[in-house]
């Protein structure tokens, strides 16, 4: 019924009112002229019925033929919406090339989703993608989607699993990272065949060790130093016999390291008050600059800032890029001792940081030494630390990986 | 004499040799085919040619639906059919 409604409208009708003394001698000759009329209803003094466009002419006359006045009440239907508007070529054109504009704007991928495990930093993933050719704004015709998922797994050995799938105009990247077992590292899968020692990376006393194969010569609570064999290859059987091993395990102890960060006394960049903001937006690719603000001035820090428009949580390829440059001038200031001292603190924090991301290390104590000579301030850190300090160390042998002899 | 199809049509008398054919749904609409013309219409009787005789609907609100050159549907409260 839907499609009969829709029909009709694509062809055109009109309704009509006749009133007269022989109506039904119009309905005759109407319908002997093969002209379908619908919707007759008859009321007191007039008959209201509908009739398609094409039959208006011969319509008309048989209402003259019957004597009979016929009243056209409304014209509906496509025909009349294009007569209405045919002086006005532009929204014809407007809505050719918007149809033109979103069809053709549909075959490029404008909105890249990358769903990463713990331990895979999205900006790194989004630019390996990049290297490999896939980025916000490439047509998708042209793109070789697994080509480009082998490319981004060979390249990056963090990565066991991707998978790349294209929604319309939404780039939907899953992966899964690789799982390091504990004790065995990728270059021990390649050590097969080989023997090899454990030997101490560094001065410390043992805590505790985690040997998986191999044996052990040093035990908990004893003072090694660096170079010391801690796991050896070689095994020595009751019988007498040896046999030689990969050695694999951990052993750590407690390090002592030390470290000094020092800043001149008289600092030469200095920010000035001045600070200038710059926006661009990225429409479709097209980059469109927002401000006039001119910058570029070789000494100024500049900070930047992405986001994308977003609509009914869909990411839309509208983007804004705001730049802050906050100028300095190469002036000599003193610094006191506390902003000194605050800063130095801040650096070592920081490099503790960056220590304690290895699992196998943890920091146990440390003592700071803070002091100004020499026209620099100088803070020296003496941190306990405990870690792994084994370092494999190849034997050079054709011996095959540890049999034991018969008996043992 | 009235012959009752399966599917509820009905023959009417010399039907045949006349070339009209109705069906009938219920008391609410009629499909005619075969007439050959409109002799009175109006809201409560509709009277139809149908050669050797006059098909009359009598009722309510009656109104036709579509017409063409052979065929009509007529729909509204139908009360009596007569023959005249």
């Amino acid at each position: 019924m839907f499609v009969v409604i829709i029909f009709r409208w694509i062809c055109g009708f009109f309704r009509f009112e006749l009133k007269g003394r022989f109506p039904e001698r119009f309905i005759n000759i109407c319908t002997r002229r093969g002209i379908s009329i619908r919707d007759l209803n008859a009321s007191d003094d007039a008959i209201t019925g509908s009739c398609r466009i094409t039959d208006k002419q011969a319509v008309i006359l048989a209402a003259k033929k019957s004597g009979c006045t016929l009243d056209i009440t409304k014209e509906y239907g496509l025909p009349i919406f294009c007569r209405k508007y045919s002086s006005r070529l532009g929204l014809l054109a407007g809505a050719v090339i918007g149809a033109v504009f979103c069809v053709y704007m549909s075959g490029y991928i404008w909105n890249i989703n990358i769903v990463t495990p713990d331990g895979l930093s999205e900006f790194e993933i989004r630019k390996e993608l990049m290297e490999n050719g896939l980025t916000e704004g490439v047509r998708y015709d042209y793109q070789d989607i697994s080509r480009t998922e082998r490319q981004v797994k060979l390249c990056d050995n963090r990565i066991s699993w991707i998978s790349i799938n294209v929604f319309g105009t939404n780039a939907v990247v899953e992966l899964s990272a690789r799982k390091n077992v504990s004790g065995v590292s990728d270059e021990n899968i390649d050590s097969k065949g080989k023997v090899s020692n454990l030997k101490a990376g560094a001065d410390g006393t043992i805590t505790r060790l985690e040997v998986q194969s191999g044996s052990p010569v040093v035990h908990a609570g004893d003072g090694v130093q660096k170079g010391q064999l801690l796991v050896s290859g070689v095994l020595e059987y009751t019988n007498g016999g040896n046999a030689f091993t990969d050695s694999k395990g951990k052993v750590f102890a407690k390090v002592r390291k030390r470290i000094s960060f020092e800043i001149p006394e008289k600092e030469k960049k200095l920010l000035t008050d001045r600070s200038c903001c710059k926006k661009e937006a990225e429409i479709f690719g097209i980059r469109i600059p927002l401000t006039l603000t001119v910058s570029g001035d070789k000494t100024e820090y500049c900070k930047t800032r992405k986001s994308r428009m977003t609509l009914l949580s869909q990411d839309l390829p509208v983007t804004v890029t705001e730049e802050m440059h906050y100028p300095y001038e190469i002036k000599e200031k003193k610094l006191s001792s506390e902003t000194a001292r605050s800063m130095l603190t801040k650096r070592l924090k920081l490099y503790e940081l960056f220590l304690s991301s290895d699992p196998d290390r943890k920091i146990l104590k440390r003592s700071i030494d803070f002091r100004h000579e020499k026209g620099k301030y100088i803070l020296t850190a003496e941190l306990t630390i405990e870690e792994n300090i084994c370092e494999k160390s190849y034997l050079q042998t054709d011996i095959k990986e540890a049999e034991p002899p018969e008996g043992a | 004499m009235k012959l009752r199809k399966p599917e509820g049509e009905y023959y009417l008398p010399g039907e045949k040799m006349s070339g009209i054919r109705m069906n009938i749904c219920g008391n609410c609409e009629a499909d005619i085919e075969g007439c050959r013309g409109i002799v009175d219409y109006s809201g409560e009787c509709i009277k139809l040619n149908a050669g050797k005789y006059i098909l009359a609907f009598r009722g309510r609100g009656l109104k036709m639906r579509c017409m063409t050159e052979y065929s009509l549907i007529i729909e509204g409260h139908i009360l009596a059919i007569e023959y005249l």
